[in-house]
């Protein structure tokens, strides 16, 4: 056996923490391996030992060792270093995307599985690999993971016609993706709220703090408290009863681990910003005067489809897409509860860039498949990756120099234009 | 000629007997120590505010495990059925005959140890549809053996224990087919159109071996069948087997699942 690298002290707490449905989900695994067809990840390493079975494998060892039949007689066995690094990299060589849950013949909630275990193994003291540790040690210093100063949220590119009050009932939270990596979709948001004469405030980008959904994902929970607590506070200063959130992942977090780290109902209302949207477009108070001659598609981002229960979301982007004059909507094979992964989610760019560039192909290539000549997404991490080509380097301008052949927009940003 | 019946323990000697029973009784040990493990663990999850699986305990697994077995998920491989109808084609069919397979022994051991009924016709229709079962649970193990070893897709996990299983399930269904068509082929009853399966195993047997050796052959195939079946019961709360009581719990669960789930 190699050297120890969880022992027999930490051993005791393997089992903090994971409920008992994930207990019996690790049991329920029959490795019947469909969900290898549905992972962005087999897309571009078809490598099962990382797949979600052999992670529930070797994370069920772990248990057996701390808790199975020879651990009752002879006492739990340490985990050695080599198991504990292949598991390690399974557990990080994924986006959290979800993909494999909807496909999961016994029904197991993988991705919220992968969160767990994630945190568990932070909690035991072992560090996320690559440069995903960096996303918290930024959150600390900076209050968002781009490590970029906190003036820069908004203030420095706010057009001049958008007014923000100082209260109101309707607020807008951004979240650093958007904020950071994808402007215009701020943009586009903002505008809609002018458009339909909503009056709505916004944290100052001092106030406004990172919601916490990339370090969650990571398994870097110690720092949520903090960021909760400060948010929401901020959040009632301002009045707001609805919160309108952009970015996918936020809203995820918002609504599902917000609470939980709160201890309580949330004291405002979470709701998408296309809901929001679409509410506006359907009672008349939000028109659009220009046409378009386009084709487009939708990706569905997998916080919304996978993450919190789609349908009600992503049936109302569609509703909205569709309402806008002259867009043609095609639909992509791999939509809904098994949309593709963009690649960018889950801390993959700060661990295995390369993978995030090669799955991103793919979603392009089902996008042109479909016969879209627009494709549509509504996440900052599918912005990033497809609209400013943001990957880490030395992968980031191979990236660019990539003919992609197709025009990537975010939908409120394209909806915009023809207002 | 008497009515048509099985004797258990037919032509096996008594200190057979009496190793069977003492290994029975061990396997039996052996299980439950191996699903008291299992369900200890589970036991020290945390409750989720939101799981349908809130406050449950030993009771609520033992239950949704063999209830579920009745589900729609389980019997037709709803899940299955809407990725792959032939995998779930095969996998229902391995449910169903393991059940009725299930179901048969234990019905012929209330037949044996309490009151007999599995006489005459009702023996005959008894007969037909284990026979039936056990061709059907044969041919499902052999095409999944063909898909994990043989067909080998890509994107696909392997492991020993996939291996040891079907390979088990596999060895005791021949080894039953042989001990019936062993018995078949030395009593010669007058009727074996209801064993169509044993029909055809003793005919081929009484065309190449005698009456004595098929006896000797005989305890050799009852006691491997009887092994073999021992050994696989003894397995299931220490491999993935263990699958067919969690899975129920967990499809369960997420056809409960709440809007929002907590993380």
């Amino acid at each position: 056996m190699g050297k120890e690298a969880l022992e027999k002290e930490k051993l005791k707490h393997l089992l903090d923490n994971i409920s008992k449905e994930q207990l019996i989900e690790l049991e329920a695994c029959v490795t019947c391996s469909e969900c290898l067809n549905w992972c962005p990840i087999q897309d571009v390493t078809k490598d099962p030992s990382i797949s979600t079975p052999s992670k529930i494998k070797m994370f069920k060892k772990f248990v057996d060792n701390a808790y199975g039949l020879r651990a009752k007689i002879f006492g739990p066995k340490p985990i050695d270093e080599e198991s504990l690094a292949k598991f390690i990299d399974a557990l990080y060589t994924c986006t959290g995307c979800g993909g494999c849950g909807p496909v999961c013949e016994v029904g197991i909630h993988t991705q919220r599985l992968w969160w767990t275990l994630r945190r568990k193994m932070v909690d035991l003291g072992v560090t996320p690999p690559g440069g995903i540790p960096n996303l918290v040690k930024f959150v600390k210093e900076t209050r968002n993971i781009y490590n970029q100063p906190q003036e820069e949220r908004f203030r420095i590119w706010l057009p001049e016609d958008i007014k923000i009050a100082e209260k109101a009932e309707v607020g807008y939270f951004e979240g650093c993706g958007l904020s950071y990596n994808a402007a215009p979709m701020v943009e586009g948001a903002l505008r809609i709220f002018k458009a339909s004469g909503t009056e709505f405030t916004m944290l100052d980008p001092e106030e406004e703090w990172c919601c916490g959904f990339p370090p969650a994902v990571t398994g870097q929970w110690e720092i949520l408290q903090e960021l909760v607590d400060h948010n929401i506070e901020k959040i009632e200063e301002r009045g707001i009863s609805k919160l309108i959130v952009s970015c996918p992942c936020c809203l995820q977090q918002l609504r599902a681990v917000w609470p939980k780290v709160y201890g309580g109902k949330l004291p405002f209302k979470v709701e998408h910003v296309i809901q929001f949207a679409w509410e506006k477009v359907d009672n008349g108070e939000l028109e659009f005067s220009k046409s378009i001659d386009d084709v487009v598609t939708f990706h569905d981002p997998c916080q919304l489809s996978r993450g919190l229960k789609g349908p009600a979301v992503i049936e109302t982007v569609r509703k909205f897409i569709k309402s806008l004059p002259g867009v043609e909507f095609v639909e992509m094979e791999r939509h809904g509860e098994t949309t593709r992964c963009c690649g960018a989610g889950g801390g993959i760019r700060l661990y295995k860039p390369e993978l995030a560039m090669e799955m991103g192909k793919l979603l392009i290539q089902d996008a042109k498949n479909a016969g879209a000549k627009t494709l549509l997404m509504c996440c900052p991490a599918c912005y990033a990756v497809y609209v400013h080509r943001r990957i880490a380097p030395p992968y980031g301008e191979e990236w660019k120099k990539y003919e992609a052949g197709i025009r990537f927009n975010d939908v409120l940003q394209y909806a915009m234009k023809l207002l | 000629m008497g009515e048509a019946l099985r004797e258990v323990f037919w032509n096996v000697p008594v200190s057979l007997q009496a190793v069977f029973y003492s290994a029975a009784f061990a396997v039996i040990v052996i299980f439950f120590v191996g699903l008291w493990v299992k369900v200890s663990i589970w036991l020290k999850g945390e409750d989720e505010e939101e799981s349908p699986l809130k406050g449950a305990g030993v009771f609520n697994f033992f239950i949704l495990s063999f209830s579920k077995f009745f589900a729609l998920e389980c019997l037709l491989a709803r899940r299955v059925y809407r990725r792959s109808p032939l995998r779930a084609l095969m996998l229902a069919g391995i449910v169903w005959s393991f059940i009725i397979l299930f179901v048969g022994t234990l019905l012929s051991s209330i037949d044996h140890y309490l009151f007999s009924f599995l006489r005459g016709n009702v023996y005959f229709v008894y007969s037909f549809i284990l026979d039936i079962a056990g061709v059907v649970l044969m041919v499902g193990v052999i095409v999944a053996l063909i898909r994990k070893y043989i067909i080998k897709p890509e994107r696909m996990v392997v492991s020993l224990q996939d291996g040891i299983i079907l390979s088990l399930l596999l060895l005791i269904t021949v080894t039953g087919f042989l001990v019936e068509g062993a018995r078949l082929a030395i009593l010669q009853p007058l009727n074996m159109d209801w064993s169509p399966i044993g029909g055809l195993v003793a005919s081929a047997l009484g065309g190449i071996a005698t009456t004595t050796s098929l006896k000797s052959a005989y305890l050799l195939m009852w006691a491997s069948h009887a092994s073999f079946s021992l050994i696989f019961i003894a397995y299931i709360p220490y491999s993935k087997f263990f699958h067919i009581f969690a899975a129920q719990i967990t499809t369960y669960a997420a056809s409960k699942r709440a809007e929002i789930r907590p993380i």
